[in-house]
């Protein structure tokens, strides 16, 4: 409370002030600040400045607050440094987004002294000594206006303090001139806290102490800085090591039952948009050929950049082959990586904004480090693709759990696979799911402590299941007949309106056959599943459309250059403006609604018809408005009108008012005509 | 220029206050409240620091009174009693007798009410409040004019009871005389040189005076107008945060009563609003119970009652 005291009777906001100017160069603004706000302590005229328009006026404060933080953020790419923090894969980036969000603080607080200025500036010069806590808290305010207590609805708070602690910090926050600063910074805090030394030391004691804090001050600060600069060394090689390793490779192993969870979703993947009107058919992003246990694993691997782009933006698979199906797409990344849906006869790869693509044995294509939202234009045709040629894996069943062995072999012996020509093979085989099973989302969780075959129960028993049962039974009965096959999984496409979209739901696994020296897709899931899955989305499966095409169109917009900081700045300035014209609004309804007197239930009140209120209504336009809770009485001697115009016929004339006002007996009428008289003679007077 | 309703009893006020005034010096406002209280039917509790004319003050108007007065000086060991009366076997009529004890008086000064247990304190709840007290189961009526004057010391606490809220809803008033300016204290210093100006008084009104000086109260009008002004005056003691308890409607009485007086006591056969506003501190303040937040922070019962007359507004 002392320390509050001091505050009050010495004018500390000048030298804080300049101590703020002199860090932040901002001098002879920091000057004048502080004359204005000091001023009051000498001169005598005062604001009547109401609490009410204390709390718009705190209002208006918040606004610029957040307006300046706004602007800061934005212009300081503070959503980019905040996106950085989280998405970025290294301790360096997520370092690098937090010093950018720290350095914005900092210049936010530097200049938070301009922003708080007018409010402090408008209590310095009214007439109150302070303000309570319910213009600083719209809670407070709303429980005020409820009548509801609080704790702290008593406090008071003068704002030169906190303001002036706020200055200090603001210094802090600076560094234009370091040398000398933290002795300014000492000298202002003594001067303050001076009164309330320690009487028992003489005052050279006294001034000795603070030499000596200053003594020992510098050179801790200088070894803090030494300290700083160490551990930013330090900081830099741990940087240069951490995340060096690789990440693991995904997609590389898939189980049966994967792609079903990823069906429970109907969230959009892919949007593809074809050059015409031709369907972008099975786009496959992984490709396996070795079952073991319930799982899909690859033999390869290891991807490889598939080089450079040529020719602008394009990297040509195959070149030389006629072009028939050409579409975009575009999807999502996670942390920048993305697996590539691509068709089977892919010749080339356009415009992908990123140095390379890689690519393993197996037709898998993905990309690394990609921008948040990837687009990229698909050629296909005959004779495309890069899957590898036919390998000993292709064929191999003796990965195969015994279980699975034994059903499959049953299965090819019942279907006649064996000798079979690979199309006559896969001819059976579509026509033996075709005809003797049904597509179901079934998917009950699988044992995995037995030595159960999901296989065995799929093709003998339920005969019934989703894409990844119909895959896996095909590639391995194809290949029980000898026929080189892979395990596909994908997204298969729906139409909507002009474009295509894979969602979740659309997720689809199917067969790899080698047929006539190609890669040929099978697919043998029922032609229902489609339909199925469509019964499974939800209602709000629009609204979720609705959402995501919009940021799917906002996000297109900022990754073709659209100047997205501008936009929110101006939402945000929209919206700050709607709240300060609220603030203007209320203001003036406020002003013009009547005092909250309830108003009386009954006849009027009498002496309502009195001259004096046109007396009332004449000084109050040209003196000094009457506050509502003055009485004339009162309200007449603030205004001096006694000494200055005839004071016994003023007081009389109230005496009549108040008599015909308040005395339920009225006023006679020789005293009414005499009011009226007095009236009319003050008018002229006055 | 209005002539006053009664010149009699406004005579009598003058009287008083003028012959209060000679020895109570720079109390002029605190006498004319005082009187204000004893003219409306309110009872006084004089709250204020040794030594600063409290009981002089009850003195004097005793004096200066043809009536009875009586003086009570509360302490620890007080009874209810040995205030209210006792009743005591007489052996020759082989009946109980009442003696009646210092409460049947016309003034009584209760000094130090608060030294008193919150039982003896209790004692006076229904004589203040009734003009009656319950002796043995039965009841006695008190003289026609009763007033009660009690004094406190805020600073003392060691050996005291502070009295209760329902005690001090029971006083019309509660004044603090305050410390006198410098010049005043000398004045008083040089009239006080050889004799106490207290052994001059001589009476200058007698019971009936005042009886007549409170019907004449009764008669002074007040508008519908500020009769609703002093309602919304209490309703937003009840309403004011950082108050737990506002002022009741014995409070609104007390407050209109106490106006009407001043309105007499200034010629004026209705009541102004500067009438009610002069008397809302005295009436409201020492009825108000504070949060102990709102007491932390500096607040107290008389800013919190001028901070609501700052805020309601007025009628004019």
């Amino acid at each position: 409370m002392k320390i509050l005291q001091s505050l009050r009777t010495r004018p500390l906001l000048v030298p804080a002030l300049a101590l703020w100017g002199w860090q932040t160069e901002l001098l002879p603004w920091a000057l004048l600040m502080g004359g204005l706000l000091e001023l009051p302590r000498w001169v005598r005229p005062r604001l009547d400045i109401p609490v009410a328009d204390f709390n718009r006026l705190w209002n208006f404060s918040t606004l610029l607050f957040l307006g300046v933080g706004l602007y800061l953020f934005l212009a300081r790419e503070g959503l980019s440094s905040v996106g950085n923090m989280v998405s970025s894969e290294t301790p360096g980036g997520r370092l690098d987004g937090l010093r950018v969000i720290s350095q914005t603080a900092l210049v936010f607080l530097r200049w938070l002294p301009f922003v708080l200025f007018p409010f402090v500036l408008a209590f310095s010069w009214s007439r109150l000594e302070a303000l309570p806590w319910t213009t600083f808290s719209l809670y407070a305010r709303a429980k005020a206006s409820r009548n509801e207590e609080s704790d702290w609805s008593t406090l008071q708070l003068q704002p030169q303090h906190p303001y002036l602690v706020l200055v200090l910090f603001a210094s802090l926050a600076a560094t234009g001139n370091p040398q000398g600063y933290l002795a300014a910074f000492v000298g202002v805090v003594a001067v303050a806290l001076w009164p309330w030394r320690n009487p028992r030391f003489a005052w050279w004691q006294q001034l000795g102490l603070l030499a000596l804090i200053l003594g020992l001050a510098y050179p801790t600060q200088r070894g803090l800085s030494q300290l700083r600069e160490a551990w930013q060394n330090l900081e830099g090689r741990l940087l240069q090591t951490a995340g060096a390793g690789n990440m693991d490779q995904f997609r590389t192993v898939t189980a049966l039952g994967a792609v079903g969870q990823i069906k429970q979703s109907g969230g959009i993947v892919l949007r593809i948009r074809p050059a015409d009107t031709q369907a972008p058919g099975l786009l496959r992003e992984a490709a396996f050929n070795r079952f073991r246990g319930r799982a899909w694993s690859s033999s390869h691997r290891d991807f490889a950049a598939v080089g450079t782009a040529t020719e602008g933006d394009v990297w040509r698979v195959v070149a030389g082959r006629r072009v028939t199906q050409v579409f975009t797409v575009s999807r999502y990344t996670s942390g920048g990586q993305a697996p590539l849906a691509l068709p089977g006869s892919l010749l080339a790869v356009r415009d992908l904004p990123l140095s390379q693509i890689e690519t393993n044995y197996l037709a898998s294509a993905r990309i690394q480090d990609g921008p948040t939202l990837v687009q990229y234009q698909v050629e296909a045709g005959e004779g495309g693709g890069f899957d590898g040629p036919v390998e000993a894996e292709d064929t191999q069943l003796e990965t195969l759990a015994p279980a699975d062995v034994e059903v499959i072999t049953e299965v090819a012996g019942q279907l006649g696979l064996a000798g079979l020509k690979p199309e006559a093979a896969i001819e059976t085989v579509e026509r033996f799911f075709a005809s003797r099973f049904e597509y179901s989302l079934w998917q009950r969780r699988l044992p995995t402590t037995t030595n159960g075959s999901p296989l065995a129960v799929f093709l003998r028993q339920t005969r019934s299941g989703h894409c990844e049962y119909y895959a896996t039974a095909t590639v391995l009965l194809l290949r029980a007949a000898g026929v080189p096959t892979r395990y596909v999984v994908g997204f298969s496409p729906e139409a909507r309106g002009e474009e295509w979209i894979a969602r979740c739901r659309d997720a689809h696994a199917w067969c790899l056959a080698w047929v006539a020296g190609r890669w040929r897709d099978v697919d043998t899931t029922p032609g229902s599943w489609r339909e199925r899955e469509w019964a499974q989305a939800g209602w709000w499966e629009g609204i979720s459309d609705l959402i995501s095409e919009i940021w799917f169109r906002f996000s297109v917009w900022r990754q073709t250059g659209g100047n997205w900081q501008l936009v929110v700045f101006a939402v945000a300035a929209l919206v700050l403006s709607w709240l300060a014209w609220r603030q203007l609004r209320g203001s003036r309804w406020r002003r013009s609604r009547p005092p909250t007197q309830e108003r009386p239930v009954g006849p009027p009140p009498p002496g309502l018809d009195s001259e004096v209120f046109e007396l009332i209504r004449h000084w109050e336009r040209r003196l000094d408005p009457r506050q509502p809770p003055e009485t004339l009485t009162t309200w007449i001697r603030r205004l001096g009108l006694f000494e200055r115009m005839d004071s016994a016929a003023l007081a009389e004339a109230v005496l009549l008012h108040q008599r015909l006002r308040f005395d339920p007996r009225g006023l006679p009428p020789v005293e009414r005509e005499r009011l009226r008289e007095l009236v009319r003679r003050l008018r002229l007077t006055s | 220029m209005t002539t006053p309703v009664q010149s009699s009893p406004r005579d009598t006020y003058l009287r008083l206050h003028q012959t209060i005034a000679s020895v109570v010096q720079g109390q002029e406002t605190n006498i004319r409240r005082l009187l204000a209280a004893l003219a409306g039917g309110g009872h006084v509790l004089l709250d204020d620091f040794p030594g600063t004319g409290k009981t002089t003050l009850a003195k004097v108007l005793a004096k200066a009174l043809t009536a009875r007065f009586t003086r009570i000086q509360f302490t620890p060991d007080l009874l209810p009693s040995d205030i209210l009366g006792v009743a005591i076997f007489n052996q020759k009529s082989a009946d109980f007798e009442f003696h009646e004890g210092p409460v049947f008086t016309n003034i009584l000064l209760a000094d130090e009410i608060n030294r008193a247990s919150p039982r003896t304190q209790s004692a006076l709840l229904e004589a203040m409040a009734e003009a009656q007290v319950s002796v043995e189961g039965e009841r006695r009526a008190l003289p026609e004019l009763f007033f009660v004057i009690a004094t406190q010391n805020p600073v003392e606490f060691r050996g005291t009871y502070p009295l209760p809220e329902a005690q001090m809803d029971r006083f019309a008033l509660q004044l603090e005389l305050g410390y006198l300016p410098p010049e005043v204290e000398t004045e008083l210093l040089g009239a006080q040189m050889r004799e106490h100006p207290l052994e001059r008084v001589r009476p200058c009104a007698t019971v009936d005076d005042i009886l007549a000086l409170r019907r004449a109260v009764q008669e002074v009008e007040i508008s519908a107008e500020l009769r609703r002004y002093i309602v919304d005056l209490v309703a937003a003691t009840r309403k004011t945060a950082g108050v737990r308890l506002g002022a009741s409607p014995r409070a609104s009485l007390a407050l209109m009563k106490s106006s009407q007086a001043l309105a007499l006591f200034d010629g004026l056969g209705w009541v102004t609003p500067e009438q009610i506003q002069e008397m809302a501190v005295p009436t409201l303040a020492h009825r108000l119970v504070l949060d102990p937040q709102a007491q932390f922070s500096g607040l107290n019962q008389r800013t919190m009652v001028q901070d609501i007359l700052r805020r309601v507004p007025v009628p004019v």
